[in-house]
């Protein structure tokens, strides 16, 4: 901290401390001193309306007095003239006088007259009883023969506090014999208040002692009270108010009674303070402010001066920076800053003296420096010199090499020729070329050891690329398609060539290039030959393509992305443009995807299909559409090629006439089934009916045995009408399912128990495998999945001869399957193929079919209807001569999510 | 004595389950087509009902219907016997409150009576 900082918390503490104490001092004397004063004079002012209290009681005490000490009252207690009541006694006279009440009573205890009058109304009411039984109480106090008994003062009533007088009534001039007892009442109220503010120009409240629901301020007051005479209390800051009691006859707090009177001396004294606080303020931060201002100016700015003018001297370096001094002042501060210029003037110095020295010594080592550098460079030019002489070495060699490298191993077979063109160097691919070394042939002329030809035509020496280059000293280039051949000794092949000159002083030579080109010739050939074929292949194709295009029954329209056409082809003019057909000239351009899209408009928005179709990459397909009377099936379908899409195909075909036909089928079945059972209902009836009810009156046994053939045969044509209407059912998807939950296992009991006991089983086993664990239920028709097993086992049984047939459960994740294996002739790998399909039996052709085995269509059904219910029906594995293992695959129930109702 | 109406048209037939019927003990009555059926049935109020679905004049399903809607015979036992089994028709006969539905031409005479009698047991 510094000192500028340290002294403003000091005298900032100081003066704080000063202030508070003036402060505290100032409000104990003063303040205290003007709340005394205002005490003083508030007891004045309760002292005041205290004696006004004191006169309004002797008011009434002396008009009772006059009342009592008067011939005519004197005269009423024995004669009860009415005309004294009359003249004197009134609700109006009464009230004249301030009085409520008013009781005669004569010397037997007896009310001679008695009136109470209600002050606000002016009306008599009834007197009081408590009044009275307050006179019976203290009778002997108030009802005396003394002529001096005097009574009076307050008492408090149910009715409220009275402030009462009784006195004897006696003579106009106060003699005896005493007649009676006169008693004046008046009732503390608002015209008790009224009197007392007129004496004392105060505001006054008075509340019955006793009286509940008094302000808060005379309840404190009712507290206070206790222990003392009087009570004041500030009401607000321009009033204060003053509290006193006063008591009954019988001694007891009667009345509580407020008066205010104004804060004058106490707001004075307020203001005072104040205006004193104010100066105090004034004069402590003024001095302390002229302190701090002094200091600042007479210590610490100089101080703080001397301190920055000599970090500026440090940080400037410059020696001849002093701190100012003024003149004038010889004070303590003046000499700090001209002492410490004193001690830079000497550092100066010494200074100065040090750097002379070590100039002196600077100068010496630069001269020696300057000596070994020179010697130094004499030294390294020489190294230079020789380095730059090896590197030089090493480069040429280097260079030489790289292009000895390069020259004998480019493909070309390279000639250098001088002017003269005789040969000077040859690459090794030249040697080959030639089929000499370079050691043969060098210096001979190159026109001399090959020549060229163009075509058939051999070039003339003038020709040759090489004189002319030399000649023109422009470079020369022959490509593949030049057909320059070269020729030596029985050699020719096609060559590429390529000639430039030598410069130097003017053409001193050139370099001959060549190269064998027979691959690349051959290779152009055959490619040429190649896209040749291919194309007359595509054009072939693109014929056979358009021919089968245009003769498809079902209408083909091929666009491009933009959904313009590029093929359509006859059947989908006929289709969409029925009245176009056969009109002349309708070739594609004459149809646009407007012309189409205008057709279909009220069936579908082709357009968009197409953009989908595109877009989407997807296949869209309409399986029937209405389009005017007749049926039509839509697919739009994407031309893809390396994921991008080229196109879209549309394919419209008329189903109008499958539709008609797939209709009456359904007709046909329909009648065919009912008009077919009917008869062979009332057939296999009646028989079953004999053999039931009337066999015994068939004795004889051929008879018998031909009812049997003729029952046996019924049921199996119905059989078979069964399968065909099954059949038909199937393939038109008109068979419903139901989803029941089945238990395999049981109803492979209830079928083996069926197949037992029907007898049909020759000797072979049949039996169930007991599975180890449960075998859940599965979601299937229960009776088609009956009619499926029957099928199969019936199968197995038909085709058995010995051994016999063992069905097995095995359960897998969301499926049951069911394999029935039996021990017969199994089926050849050929016929495994055929097993499924529609009047298939594994007995091959149609002639040798077994008339007995059914219509074939057996496995054909189990299979559909397997399919239909989520499963499925395979043949798992056969061995002629061994047997073979059928299965059924049903769902596991609650695997199947949905439930659809078709 | 249990009374039971058959209501078929083809006379062969009729005449087959009329026997069968009769042979086991039942009070069997013919009508050969829908609307003398629901008439006899209404005069009658027999026990059960054997009504066949192909009918002249009034199908099968219909005399159900009718059947079904009257208060004196909506509670007499109706098995439907005939050779059609097309999936729609018998989901709209067992839902119609027909008690049985059965093919004929795949049920002998005596498994028909058998089902028949259980019905009335």
């Amino acid at each position: 901290m510094n000192i500028r900082k340290r002294i403003i918390l000091i005298t900032g503490s100081i003066f704080l401390v000063l202030f508070i104490a003036s402060f505290a001092l100032s409000y104990l004397t003063l303040f205290n001193r003007f709340k005394d004063v205002e005490n003083s004079q508030l007891r004045t002012d309760i002292a005041r309306t205290q004696d006004a209290f004191a006169s309004y009681e002797s008011n009434q005490v002396l008009k009772l007095v006059d009342w009592a000490n008067w011939d005519d009252t004197y005269r009423f207690i024995s004669d009860r003239n009415p005309a004294y009541i009359k003249s004197n006694l009134g609700p109006d006279m009464l009230n004249q006088i301030n009085l409520d009440l008013i009781i005669f009573i004569n010397n037997k205890g007896e009310i001679v007259y008695s009136l109470n009058v209600d002050p606000l109304q002016l009306k008599e009411i009834p007197f009081p009883d408590s009044l009275v039984l307050y006179i019976q109480n203290h009778k002997d106090r108030i009802l005396t023969e003394n002529i001096d008994n005097k009574n009076g003062g307050l008492i408090t009533l149910p009715e409220g506090t009275l402030m009462f007088a009784s006195r004897p009534i006696l003579t106009s001039d106060a003699k005896g014999p005493v007649m009676g007892t006169l008693v004046f009442g008046t009732f503390i109220d608002k015209r008790t208040t009224d009197y007392l503010s007129s004496l004392t120009h105060l505001s006054t409240k008075i509340y019955s002692y006793s009286q509940k629901n008094i302000p808060s301020d005379f309840e404190l007051a009712k507290n206070k009270l206790n222990s003392g005479s009087d009570f004041v209390n500030p009401l607000s800051n321009s009033t204060v108010a003053g509290y006193f009691v006063l008591k009954d006859q019988s001694g007891l707090p009667a009345l509580i009674i407020r008066v205010d009177t104004s804060r004058d001396v106490y707001q004075q004294g307020v203001q005072t303070l104040i205006a004193l606080w104010l100066l105090i303020t004034l004069v402590i931060a003024g001095s302390g402010i002229a302190f701090y201002i002094l200091l600042s100016r007479l210590v610490i700015s100089k101080i703080e001066k001397i301190s920055s003018s000599v970090s500026k001297i440090r940080e400037s370096k410059d020696p001849e920076l002093r701190i100012p001094v003024s003149d004038k002042n010889n004070d303590e501060i003046s000499r700090l800053a001209q002492n410490i210029n004193n001690m830079i003037d000497e550092l100066n110095e010494a200074k100065m003296q040090e750097i002379n020295e070590r100039d002196q010594l600077k100068v010496k080592m630069e001269e020696f420096a300057e000596e070994n550098i020179k010697l130094e460079d004499s030294q390294k030019a020489m190294v230079n010199i020789l380095e730059d002489s090896k590197e030089l070495e090493k480069t040429i060699k280097e260079d030489r090499d790289h292009i000895k490298g390069i020259f004998s191993s480019i493909g070309e077979g390279i000639f250098v020729v001088d002017k003269s063109c005789n040969v000077t160097l040859m690459n090794p691919v030249a040697e080959n070329l030639l089929g000499k070394s370079l050691k043969d042939v060098s210096g001979k002329n190159i026109l001399n050891l090959f020549s060229v030809y163009k075509g058939n035509r051999r070039l003339k020496d003038s020709e040759r690329p090489v004189t002319t280059v030399i000649k023109t000293g422009k470079p020369f280039v022959a490509g593949l398609e030049a057909d320059m051949y070269f020729t030596a000794q029985n050699k020719r092949f096609p060559v590429a060539i390529a000639a430039t000159p030598l410069k130097g002083d003017g053409i001193t030579g050139a370099v001959v290039a060549l190269r064998d080109i027979t691959a690349e010739k051959n290779s152009e050939e055959s490619i040429e030959k190649q896209v040749q074929d291919r194309t007359l292949q595509l054009s072939q194709e693109r014929v056979k393509l358009q021919a089968s295009i245009s003769s498809l029954p079902v209408g083909f329209v091929m666009t491009d992305t933009q959904g313009k056409i590029l093929t359509i082809n006859q059947s989908a003019i006929k289709i969409v443009f029925p009245l176009d057909t056969g009109a002349a000239g309708t070739t594609v351009k004459n149809y646009t995807l407007d012309n189409i899209e205008m057709r279909f408009k009220d069936i579908l928005d082709l357009k968009s299909l197409v953009k989908e179709c595109i877009t989407e990459k997807k296949i869209l397909l309409f399986k029937e559409v209405m389009f005017e009377n007749r049926y039509i099936k839509l697919l739009l379908s994407p031309i893809v090629e390396a994921s991008s899409v080229l196109g879209v195909v549309l394919l419209i075909e008329d189903i109008t006439e499958a539709k008609l036909i797939q209709r009456s089928r359904d007709e046909f079945f329909s009648i065919a089934s009912h008009e077919l059972r009917t008869p062979l209902t009332a057939i296999r009836g009646n028989t079953a009916l004999i053999k039931d009810y009337y066999w015994d009156k068939i004795t004889d046994k051929d008879l018998r045995e031909m009812i049997g053939d003729i029952h046996k045969s019924s049921t199996r044509l119905i059989a078979i009408v069964n399968d065909f209407l099954d059949t038909s059912r199937l393939e038109l998807g008109k068979m419903e399912f139901k989803k029941e939950k089945v238990s395999l296992e049981a109803l492979i009991d209830e079928i083996l128990k069926e197949f037992t006991t029907t007898g049909s089983m020759k000797k072979l086993y049949l039996e169930a495998e007991k599975s180890k664990t449960k075998i859940p239920l599965v979601i299937a028709d229960r009776d088609r999945t009956k009619q499926i097993l029957i099928n199969l086992i019936g199968n197995a049984i038909k085709f058995t001869e010995k051994g016999g047939i063992r069905i097995k459960f095995e359960p897998e994740k969301t499926s049951v399957k069911i394999l029935v294996a039996d021990t017969g002739k199994g089926i050849s790998p050929e016929s495994q193929n055929l097993l499924f399909r529609k009047f298939q039996q594994a007995t091959e052709s149609i002639f040798t079919r077994d008339a007995i085995n059914g219509t074939g269509l057996g496995l054909y059904i189990s299979r559909m209807m397997a399919e239909g219910m989520g499963g499925k029906v395979k043949l798992e594995s056969s061995v002629v001569g061994k047997g073979s293992v059928f299965s059924l695959t049903l769902p596991i129930a609650g695997n199947i999510i949905k439930n659809t109702k078709n | 004595m249990k009374k039971i109406i058959l209501v078929e048209d083809d006379e062969i037939v009729a005449r087959m389950y009329e026997k069968v019927f009769s042979l086991g003990g039942f009070q069997v009555a013919t009508a050969s087509d829908g609307r003398e059926g629901l008439d006899k049935i209404k005069q009658i109020l027999p026990d059960l009902v054997i009504l066949d679905v192909m009918m002249p004049k009034m199908n099968g399903l219909e005399v159900l219907h009718e059947l079904k809607l009257n208060q004196s015979t909506k509670d007499i036992p109706v098995v439907m016997l005939t050779n059609l089994n097309l999936p729609e028709e018998v989901r709209l006969a067992l839902e119609s409150g027909a008690a049985r539905y059965l093919v004929k031409c795949n049920n002998e005479p005596k498994e028909v009576f058998e089902i028949v009698q259980k019905l009335l047991e």
